[in-house]
């Protein structure tokens, strides 16, 4: 019931009246959305406290008068030199427009964006990772480059992949999760089916079904326990993984540095942590381990 | 130099325009209403001062930028409870067919949930339905596609309707 509702953002277009003939005589049954109705009507009538604008424009225009933006006089020499600046950045600008080379998509620490593909496909990308793809050609060839995290959502047609330092993901339409780094590869299925390509030896991996793969070669197949990457929701949830691959993912989300000591490298993680809190996200992962650790005042994670 | 941020003109309506809508939206994500004035202050502040850079159709992006990024540096860890002001209702009836809806319990219940949905729902949901705003304008505001602004509205609508549904149950 609540997928079909979700399906095509139904509901959200039922809200702003954007339904076909069809979907509307088909919605019109449903009790339980004029109980949703009144309550979103209800919901639209209260506020918030009227915010004193005009005050915090005064405080703001007394800091202006202590420092005005710099306002420049050029001497007629310079004018022509702007000008002729100027008319290098309309080539440049008018040049890139008829060549459109490749988007780049960064994010820092904590930070993920969701970033819609030409064809309507869309990628979530995960913190401190980076995606490149060229517009241009992504009728011919849906080809992207990944650096890190990705969840990818993708609309059926031609094959997508996504190439990464360790090897490359292709599939025809369906929803997979890609971590990449410190020399190993997980990607996640959780619908259709895709295939991994690591120095030229194949995986095929089905709806619920995961790979973890390094550098050397070895591969660790495993079922999914979810039906969406936690980390899209504010978790990261790890399955038997390497403690070393769980702290990398933890230096995604939070300024610190964890200095894990070659004893505990080797060690297996299965839970999760929430990325609101590093505090509460070490204890999540160290606490079950018996490991003890302290933080430094320089954000360092030390271990006894 | 009439249309750049710099123009004093051109900034007081930038200011006066998006100020409580910033702020309604930085509070959305953090549920302290003195944090998010702060917060708003200070985005149109670094708006000031980079005022020469700016482009005028860029001002919305910015300033939801700059206000998202401090967030994330100086709040974000704490849970959100927010309140909002509800207003006398007359009286519920008791054959409203809606009756159960209108009562103070059921609306504090409403809050809580809408509260306890993921930053990135609940804010759009209240952008939509307390400043009025389009899912175009949401789109717009927030730098992303219309369809993502529909994918979370459509979560966080279904997850409300769950919960109406719940609430209901439990109270016959």
């Amino acid at each position: 019931m609540s997928k079909e509702l979700e399906n095509n953002e139904l509901i959200a277009r039922w809200l702003s009246g954007d339904l076909s003939e069809e979907e509307r005589k088909q919605l019109a049954e449903r009790e339980e959305l004029k109980d949703l109705n009144a309550v979103l009507e209800d919901v639209s009538s209260w506020s918030l406290p009227p915010a004193d604008v005009e005050a915090g424009l005064q405080a703001i225009k007394l800091d202006h008068s202590k420092q005005k933006p710099k306002t420049r006089t050029l001497i007629p020499f310079l004018r022509v030199a702007a000008a002729l600046v100027l008319v290098a950045i309309f080539w440049f600008a008018y040049d890139l427009l008829l060549n459109p080379s490749q988007t780049l998509l960064e994010t820092t620490v904590g930070e993920t964006i969701e970033h819609e593909l030409p064809d309507g496909s869309l990628l979530t990308l995960g913190p401190v990772s980076s995606a490149t793809y060229s517009p241009a050609n992504w009728q011919t060839e849906r080809a992207l480059n990944l650096s890190g995290k990705g969840f990818f959502d993708v609309k059926a047609g031609a094959p997508f992949t996504v190439i990464t330092a360790l090897g490359s993901v292709s599939v025809l339409g369906t929803q997979f999760d890609i971590t990449e780094g410190a020399g190993t590869l997980t990607v996640r299925c959780y619908e259709g089916s895709v295939s991994v390509v690591v120095t030229k030896t194949e995986q095929i991996l089905n709806a619920g079904e995961g790979v973890t793969i390094d550098g050397s070669g070895s591969t660790d197949k495993f079922t999914l326990t979810r039906t969406e990457p936690g980390w899209v929701s504010g978790r990261s949830v790890f399955q038997n993984q390497l403690l070393s691959t769980v702290c990398e993912e933890m230096t995604r989300y939070f300024e610190v540095v964890i200095e894990l000591p070659d004893r505990y490298q080797e060690m297996r993680f299965t839970g999760g942590f929430s990325h609101t809190n590093l505090r509460q996200a070490l204890d999540a992962v160290f606490q079950p381990l018996e490991i003890r650790y302290t933080i430094s005042p320089q954000r360092t994670v030390v271990f006894e | 130099m009439e249309h750049t941020v710099c123009h004093e003109q051109t900034y007081d309506v930038l200011y006066r325009t998006h100020f409580e809508r910033l702020r309604n939206y930085v509070y959305y994500k953090c549920g302290d209403l003195d944090k998010a004035q702060d917060i708003t202050q200070e985005s149109f502040i670094q708006l000031w001062k980079k005022c020469a850079d700016v482009l005028l159709e860029k001002v919305t992006g910015f300033i939801y930028t700059v206000a998202n990024n401090l967030f994330l540096t100086e709040v974000r860890s704490q849970k959100v409870a927010l309140k909002f002001e509800k207003g006398q209702r007359e009286r519920p009836q008791a054959n409203d067919p809606f009756f159960i809806l209108r009562t103070n319990e059921f609306r504090d219940k409403i809050e809580t949930a809408i509260s306890d949905l993921p930053d990135g729902q609940r804010e759009v949901f209240l952008m939509n339905r307390i400043d009025g705003l389009s899912y175009k304008e949401i789109a717009k505001l927030l730098e992303v596609s219309e369809t993502a602004i529909e994918k979370r509205m459509s979560k966080a609508l279904v997850k409300l309707r769950d919960k109406i549904e719940e609430f209901k149950k439990y109270k016959i």
